[in-house]
């Protein structure tokens, strides 16, 4: 990943820092030379972002396989439509603004063509993140199986607000600018968005 | 500060996006509120496990650069786009000032559409009429002789200033 952002950005020296952040300059460069139809700008700017959009997409739709394609739908529609960008906000709010709207619109087909809940990723567990004894191991993955399926019952935007902010750590302007509401919307949606979860899972617990 | 306004509060608590005095205000409710202190553990926690669902993305890039076409230059859009325009109008201030706006501009459009404009044989018959109100108090040696007590002009100053109006207004 760093050796194509190296290629791309000669001019910045990159270590893990900047890769994992750029600033607004080497975004904007990138997103320039993508509009014009270099795609080894586009390679820099997916692998920039790919971990990002897979998550979030993972945290709304609720599978690895569901998150992968969604991942792969976007990147594909960003090179035929990048050209929509006009630099008035960061690439990186609007990115995550597709994302999430077009996360929430196949929840929402999901919705409409299955009543059941949705299912429980059965075949794919989470990862675990440390070395655990089986004990820890069971449990843990029992609380995320309850808080998988309370995170399924959520309102669909308090879904995005919370995997914005907790899984993403979006601060309470980004997220304002993503969603398209004001920041003290944005504080008391969070509230009311955790709230409702904490019903869910002392419900399902 | 009472017990609600504070739960409503723990959320940005959590977050650090409370003023210092604010904060220090939540903190000491906290010492003293189990209630809170519980929810907002779970608040905590449950953001751990949400963060926890974070892990290692497939090789998206792989999958996809192979499918993307090649392509030259895409054509740049200067105005916003459906989804842009549609978030715009449906902010919940936005979209009641649009309401507003666009309630004015009906209400304007219906009313000076149903309103007659204004007469033009009136507006000269006015101006000649302040023309000729001048011009008579000028001439005349007394204009108060044709006025009465009530400023009202008497019937034979209107019957002169009627013809004379129709005199400019005939072109006699």
């Amino acid at each position: 990943m760093y050796s194509i952002l190296e290629e791309i950005l000669p001019a910045v020296p990159l270590n893990t820092q900047v890769a994992d952040t750029l600033t607004k300059e080497q975004e904007k460069d990138l997103v320039v030379r993508c509009q014009d139809g270099d795609k080894h700008a586009m390679e820099a700017l997916i692998l920039h972002y790919q971990q990002w959009v897979y998550n979030i997409a993972y945290g709304i739709l609720g599978t690895r396989e569901d998150a992968s394609d969604m991942a792969q739908e976007v990147f594909l529609w960003l090179w035929e439509n990048i050209g929509q960008f006009r630099f008035r906000s960061r690439f990186s709010t609007w990115l995550y603004r597709i994302v999430t709207n077009r996360c929430i619109n196949v929840k929402d087909q999901k919705k409409r063509r299955q009543t059941d809940a949705m299912e429980i990723d059965d075949s794919q567990p989470w990862a675990p993140i440390d070395t655990e004894t089986p004990e820890k191991s069971v449990l843990r993955l029992e609380q995320r199986e309850i808080l998988q399926k309370a995170l399924t019952e959520l309102k669909d935007d308090y879904r995005q607000v919370l995997v914005l902010r907790e899984m993403q750590d979006l601060s309470y302007e980004e997220l304002a600018e993503v969603i398209g509401c004001s920041v003290g919307r944005v504080k008391s949606k969070l509230h009311e968005a955790r709230k409702a979860l904490r019903e869910l899972v002392l419900q399902f617990s | 500060m009472s017990h609600n306004r504070i739960q409503k509060q723990l959320s940005a608590y959590l977050d650090d996006q409370l003023s210092p005095e604010s904060r220090a205000r939540v903190e000491t409710h906290l010492s003293s509120c189990d209630e809170c202190v519980e929810m907002l553990s779970d608040f905590q926690r449950n953001r751990q496990s949400i963060g926890a669902l974070r892990h290692e993305a497939p090789p998206i890039a792989e999958l996809v650069l192979p499918q993307l076409p090649d392509r030259g230059p895409v054509r740049r859009s200067f105005l916003p786009s459906i989804e842009e325009i549609r978030q715009w109008i449906f902010r919940p201030v936005m979209g009641g000032t649009f309401a507003v706006v666009s309630a004015c501009l009906l209400f304007a459009l219906v009313y000076f559409n149903l309103t007659p404009t204004s007469d033009d044989s009136l507006d000269l018959y006015l101006s000649e009429h302040t023309q000729y109100s001048v011009y008579y108090s000028t001439q005349s040696d007394g204009a108060t002789d044709s006025i009465d007590s009530n400023g009202i002009p008497s019937a034979t100053n209107v019957e002169d200033d009627t013809n004379f109006f129709l005199g400019v207004y005939l072109g006699d």
